[in-house]
């Protein structure tokens, strides 16, 4: 029995195994291919891009895909970094998009859900069902009430059509409620007979219960909004502002090489992010996951 | 509980008013670029045109000082007073032998006796009390020779002080000859013995009277300066406050001269130097454009160094000196801007066509004290010289009688104090020339309304020219509709299937002068979208291929099947379309130009999974991406190539009558205008030029068929000699025209390639062919970048040996198909 | 809110009229004209036949990665790092090496050729969906597991020794005490994968751009395509066809949440 038992973990194990590395493949090579120089990968992947990089360098028939560089270069980091300051100047944009979005979403979606929580009415549950349509809704459907949201309210084109429709998104305020649904009521009626006021109890009881679901959203926001695309394009015209993810995947076709150093670039944030909130994240998720009904 | 909802209304309420004042900070500042889309602006400049007491034929070099205005004129100086208009009418083979042009007074002279050259003159703002700067002489060179000509001394540029002292660049030029021993000019041509030139420029300061006060010939300095070349020229100059001369000479750099005009040094640049000015404290300052972009540079003269270098928006390539609130202004064109160091983006101050001023004749542009601005207008800009053939080099002028010179003062006023008027606004890509003039006119001529234009070109950025299309098309959507559209890059078809665009032909109808009748029918037809006309045209180009019978047959119009079949028959033909002939270029024209053969709009339907198609994929894959590489380097001229008989077709467009002479010539004969292979034989494709077409939103139909009508005109459509015009008198004259010019002219040549064949002259059975073709045509070209994206890009798998040709037209097909369908 | 609540009555307002300009009332023509329209009903198909496929093959999938890792193994939090890493990966990457695999001359088909498989353009195939599902259960997967290991974890021991020792089949355990238990994280994370197949849209534009393979035509592409050619009136239509199927699929996930959590509860 204990045998079987043995065995099987091992089998399990290895099955994870072999799952998470197929997981961590396109990061991985992201990486190493960041240390390539352009020549190794247009002749690794010239077959795939032909529109890429210089032509004049062998290209090898097959595609060549490799973890390991011939010889690390930092070449494309140095391009990326500083010869041609467009890439900071645009990682820049996607910092003053982003952090607001993040903080302004998570600030409000604390307010949003609290009252979720502690006003008890028919209505509510409409408007939580109401929020989580929202949600649901591809961009796209939203898209049209965006943008003309944001024409009328004359911000078309600056990164407050960004920011602002970001900073009500629903998403935080479904997952918020659902957690703080699980703070014991017990702890407020509590509060309360001690005289505490509805701000404190917010501040003093609520908010440091779901400090590590907070943490997540923010996190899961954070990444969300750093790849974001569509909003972009769409909403701000203005190449000079448009954040670096957009930048990024123009550029993919063209210089490969250079798209994977910028994509590492572009990575440390969320990377940093991850590690370092990865305990709250596992158990932001794990509470909201768990929430009863 | 009720409590709890108050905290978080105002927490939502707190944020929002963050977010609304963070909001209001960011949009403050962006206004002046953002604001005004679509609406009209809040000011409007009204002129007001003075016209120049005097009789000035041209003017150059206009500066402004103080209260006068000076000018040079290039006008005759010397022998009896002719008058350019009437001195050639009637002049006799025998005059033109002896060089003898008639003077005002109607007897004849010699034109030699005529001698014509630069004066500075000046006349106050106000366009009063014209003055030529009485003692000023044109540099000269004395010592002229047979061997070394000079020419009379030129001004480029000067500036002047504010005494009135003029600084003045000149050149003469010395053309050098090397004549034999006993040459005689009467029986030689002496530029067979011409050797080498020589530019001299003077630099010469002038009191005001223009009595020279010194004179420095730069020829050594600049040789040795410049690599032993002489050749410069100056494009502009500037004087800084303690006199010291800065002379642009472009990409050779700044020159500096002392108050003294001795030569005191040179500064080099990377980049080009476009204009060179002295701003209010008197500091030289330069603006340069170079790979990095546009950049000011201030001019430090001790130390002949460009310093303090700051960028400047990428619109204002040439600064000028500012005045009023703006440090320098900027006119690219179509508006005036404003900038001041340190701003972000320049402030457009005006758009001369909404201010009715011709943009192309502005000359200088001024703030005044009072804050008008003072523009100054060159009204000859068509002037052409005709110097050099008829010797005494006199100045031609096209019969305009307007004033060489004018002035116009501009008044900024707020909307609501002028007088009312409806506005109507233009939308366009770049508005044309004619157009722009025909706007003007009707903006002098109507009482009732105005039009205005909103040219959103200047939207679009170095990295996405589409981006002034796309706010037009969004705000056109957000329901600010432009009352007219020049329609240069938009699809007519997108904006008529969202009932944007107002059908024409109950306006053409209703007019008095004008009738359906009055155009040529097969290209009204190819314009019209079931049975309505959306837009008016006045001229059109029509894509063909041209052959000889002996190989495709009398008949016109082919499919794809039977151009493929004739290609079997001449397998040696290396180059059948000609040298330059690539795959791209094939399915341009071949695909792209019949795009309705492939795809119903109406029904969603498309058809590419058919012989034709595949047929014309396969035929495209025959030609080279590139064209080959070429190691002699020289040029392989389609029609040398034909007559060779090394080449078969020749893409082409029918334009004008005369070039039916071309091909008549090149084919001996034999041509005809096959045009592009397609299933209904329909191959002749018109290409209309900046159709414009008046929206059905527009707040005056009426008054907005006005200014659209002209183009349909005969006045309007005569000034395009080059294209084909729409109405039918002017293609009746102008083929009435060559069949006379063919009658009465001899034979003239052509150089093909390196060849020069004859002209053979038009006959009737010519003409014939030429309006057979402009007759067949049926379609109008119609482009789709979409579709074109995806044809290329599935294609491209099919050319390089990926997917066999099935794969790719189903691919084509599907993907086509759902583009077509989403557009329904 | 009022950045969607009061623009979404404008949508079905223009969803509703002819055009911007006229603004007509023609009430249900443009739901007519779209559902006669070729490319919507391809769109819509698509689009759920993916989700169709996608969403359960997520929850599925994540639920045995979550009890594979919650079976004791080694390394189990490392490798609860490698799952979450796709969510750091940013999109560029991400499509760049889906470029690398999936292009007619990528590794795939360089694999696939070894045991002399014919190429074929993944992505302009009819195996085009599967490349994309294959991106979106990496992209989602690894933060469903995670969401059902807390679950799992949430599970209480001593019942399941209980039935254990009763003597229950596995089967029998799975179904009624961990389904049990795990069912409202299930309805959770069936929204949240939702919301994740409609964001595949991301990527599949940035592989494919406008106008893909008929099968990864989806309706956002439709919709994306007529925001771009100023349609209002189509897109306003398929936005509000589309809310409406999505009110009546929360609906009715929000009802059987309702029933299973009271259940759990009770």
């Amino acid at each position: 029995m204990k045998k079987k038992h043995y065995f099987g973990r091992a089998a399990l194990t290895i099955l994870a195994g072999i799952f998470a590395l197929m997981f961590l493949l396109p990061m991985v090579l992201t990486i190493t291919n960041s240390f390539m120089s352009e020549s190794e990968i247009s002749s690794n992947y010239g077959v795939v891009f032909p529109n890429s990089g210089d032509k004049s360098t062998y290209i090898s028939e097959k595609v060549n895909l490799k973890f390991i560089p011939d010889r690390v270069s930092f070449a494309q980091y140095k391009k990326a970094l500083f010869t041609s300051p467009d890439y900071l100047f645009k990682f820049w944009n996607s910092v003053i998009l982003v952090v607001p979005i993040v903080l302004l979403q998570v600030a409000i979606a604390a307010l949003a859900s609290y009252s979720f929580m502690r006003y008890k009415a028919k209505f509510k549950k409409f408007l939580f069902f109401f929020y989580v349509i929202l949600m649901l809704m591809p961009y796209q459907v939203t898209l049209v009430p965006n943008y003309l949201v944001s024409d009328w309210l004359g911000i078309l084109n600056t990164r407050w059509s960004i920011i602002l429709p970001g900073a009500f998104a629903p998403f935080s305020v479904f997952l918020l409620t659902k957690f703080m649904k699980r703070i014991p009521k017990a702890l407020i009626e509590a509060a309360k007979l001690d005289g505490a006021g509805e701000w404190q109890i917010f501040t003093r009881i609520c908010l440091p219960q779901c400090r590590s679901a907070i943490y997540s959203i923010a996190i899961l926001v954070f990444v969300d909004y750093w790849n974001m695309v569509e909003q972009p394009l769409i909403l701000l015209n203005d190449p000079d502002k448009q954040p670096l993810s957009v930048y990024l995947s123009t550029i993919n076709a063209q210089e490969v090489g250079l798209a994977f150093a910028v994509a590492v670039i572009y990575m440390i944030p969320s990377l940093l992010l991850f590690l370092h909130g990865e305990e709250a994240l596992v158990e932001g998720i794990t509470h909201s996951g768990s929430v009863k009904g | 509980m009720r409590k709890i909802k108050f905290k978080k209304f105002t927490s939502v309420v707190l944020a929002l008013c963050l977010s609304t004042a963070l909001l209001a900070g960011c949009g403050g500042g962006k206004d002046k670029n953002d604001g005004g889309s679509g609406e009209l602006s809040e000011f409007v400049y009204v002129p007001e045109f003075v016209t120049i007491d005097a009789d000035i034929q041209d003017a150059q070099n206009i500066h402004m000082i103080g209260d006068r205005i000076y000018f040079t004129q290039y006008k005759q100086i010397s022998g009896p007073k002719i008058d350019k208009a009437t001195a050639y009418d009637n002049q006799t083979e025998d005059m033109m032998e002896k060089n003898q042009i008639f003077a005002a007074d109607g007897s004849v002279i010699n034109a030699e006796d005529v001698k014509n050259g630069t004066t500075l003159c000046s006349v106050k703002t106000d366009g009063s009390d014209y003055k030529e700067t009485k003692n000023y002489k044109p540099v000269e060179i004395k010592d002229s020779t047979p061997e070394r000509e000079v020419s009379s001394g030129n001004i480029d540029q000067y500036v002047i002080d504010e005494d009135g002292n003029f600084t003045v660049c000149e050149d003469v030029y010395v053309s050098i000859f090397d004549l034999p021993d006993g040459f005689d000019e009467s029986q030689g041509n002496k530029y067979d013995y011409y050797v080498d030139d020589e530019t001299h420029i003077f630099v010469r300061k002038l009191d005001k009277t223009g009595k020279e006060m010194s004179s420095v010939d730069l020829y050594e300095t600049l040789k040795s300066e410049n690599d032993g070349d002489s050749h410069i020229y100056i494009s502009d100059m500037a004087i800084d406050k303690d006199g010291n001369v800065c002379v642009n000479a472009g990409d050779k750099g700044v020159f500096l001269f002392t108050k003294d005009g001795e030569y005191k040094d040179k500064i080099s640049t990377d980049s080009w130097v476009d204009t060179i000015f002295a701003d209010k404290d008197g500091n030289v300052l330069v603006s340069t454009s170079g790979e990095e972009g546009i950049a000011l540079q201030k001019v430090d003269v001790e130390k002949a160094e460009l310093t303090d270098k700051t960028s400047i928006p990428d619109n204002l390539y040439s600064l000028m000196a500012g005045s009023g609130e703006y440090e320098y202004l900027s006119n690219d064109g179509s508006s005036l801007f404003g900038f001041n160091s340190g701003d972000e983006q320049a402030t457009e101050i005006l758009n001369w066509l909404n201010a009715d001023v011709d943009s192309n004749q502005i000359e200088d542009v001024k703030f005044l004290n009072d804050g008008r601005i003072l523009a100054l207008l060159n009204n000859n800009n068509e002037i052409m010289f005709d110097a050099g053939m008829n010797g005494g080099g006199v100045a031609m002028e096209d019969s305009s009688d307007e004033p060489a010179l004018s002035l116009v003062y501009l008044t900024k006023t707020p909307r609501s104090e002028v007088k009312q008027k409806t506005t109507l606004k233009l939308a366009c890509m770049n508005l044309g020339s004619s157009l722009r003039r025909e706007i003007m006119n009707f903006n002098k001529k109507s009482e009732t309304t105005r039009i205005e234009v909103e040219d959103y070109s200047k939207y679009s950025t170095q990295e996405d020219w589409d981006a002034g299309l796309t706010k037009l098309n969004t705000e056109i959507i957000s329901g600010n509709i432009p009352d007219i559209i020049s329609l240069s890059q938009m699809s007519c078809d997108q904006y008529v299937a969202k009932g944007i665009l107002e059908d024409l032909y109950p306006y053409i109808d209703k007019d008095e002068e004008l009738s359906r009748e009055d155009f040529i029918p097969s290209l009204l037809k190819a314009q019209e979208i079931d049975g309505k006309l959306y837009q008016a045209a006045s001229d059109c180009s029509i894509s063909t291929m041209v052959a000889s019978e002996d190989i495709v047959g009398k008949e016109m119009g082919w499919t794809m099947p039977e151009m493929l079949e004739i290609l079997k028959k001449y397998p040696d033909v290396k180059y059948p379309f000609g040298y330059y002939m690539t795959r791209d270029t094939i399915m341009q024209f071949v695909f792209a130009m019949q795009l309705s053969d492939y795809v119903d709009w109406t029904t969603g339907e498309c058809d590419f999974e058919n012989d034709n198609f595949k047929g014309l994929l396969e035929f495209a894959k025959t030609f080279p991406k590139e064209y080959p590489d070429q190691e002699d380097g020289e040029y392989h001229d389609d029609s040398e190539m034909i007559m060779n008989g090394e080449q078969l077709f020749q893409i082409t467009q029918i334009s004008d009558a005369w070039q039916a002479q071309q091909c008549k010539s090149i084919y001996h004969d034999t041509y005809v205008y096959k045009g592009i292979p397609c299933s209904d034989k329909s191959g002749n494709i018109a290409m209309f030029n900046s159709p414009i077409a008046i929206s059905t939103s527009c707040k005056d139909k009426d008054a907005a068929w006005q200014l659209v009508r002209e183009v349909l005109t005969k006045d309007y459509q005569q000034k395009n000699s080059w294209s084909l015009a729409t109405r039918q008198d002017i293609l009746h004259k102008m083929v009435k025209d060559v069949l006379e010019e063919a009658k009465n002219e001899g034979i003239s040549k052509m150089g093909v390639g390196n060849t020069e064949i004859e002209m053979k002259p038009l006959e009737q059975k010519d003409i014939d062919k030429y309006t057979d073709a402009i007759d067949s045509v049926t379609k109008s070209f119609q482009y789709d970048e979409e579709i074109n994206n995806i044809v290329s890009e599935e294609a491209e798998a099919f050319f390089n040996g990926q997917k066999n040709l099935d794969d790719v037209a189903s691919m084509i097909q599907s993907r086509v198909s759902l583009y077509v369908n989403e557009q329904k | 809110m009022i950045f969607f609540i009061a623009p979404f009555g404008i949508v079905v307002y223009y969803s509703l009229i002819d055009n911007p300009i006229q603004h007509n009332f023609v009430f249900l023509k443009n739901f007519i004209d779209l559902f006669h329209n070729s490319s919507f009903r391809m769109a819509a198909k698509n689009t759920a036949t993916f989700s169709l496929m996608a969403v359960p093959l997520a929850v599925i999938l994540a639920l045995l990665l979550a009890m594979i890792l919650e079976a004791r193994i080694p390394l189990k939090s490392q490798f609860r790092t490698f799952f979450l890493s796709p969510l750091m990966v940013p999109i560029a990457s991400i499509v760049l090496v889906w470029q690398v695999f999936f292009n007619y001359n990528g590794s795939v088909n360089e694999f696939l050729s070894l045991f002399g498989a014919d190429k074929i353009d993944w992505l302009k195939s009819n195996y085009a969906q599967i490349v994309i599902l294959l991106l979106y259960l990496w992209k989602t997967i690894g933060y469903n597991m995670i969401l059902f290991m807390a679950a799992l974890a949430n599970i209480p021991k001593d019942l399941e020794e209980v039935a254990y020792l009763e003597g229950a089949s596995p089967w029998f355990r799975f179904v009624h005490i961990t389904m049990h238990f795990i069912s409202p994280t299930v309805l959770f994370v069936t929204i949240l994968s939702l919301i994740n197949s409609f964001k595949v849209f991301r990527e599949v534009y940035l592989l494919t751009r406008e106008y893909p393979y008929e099968n990864l035509y989806l309706l956002q592409h439709f919709m994306n395509n007529t925001f771009k050619s100023l349609d209002y009136q189509k897109l306003s239509a398929a936005a509000v066809l589309m809310a409406i199927v999505m009110v009546f699929i929360i609906a009715i996930l929000f009802i059987i949440e309702d029933k299973v959590g009271k259940d759990v509860e009770g």
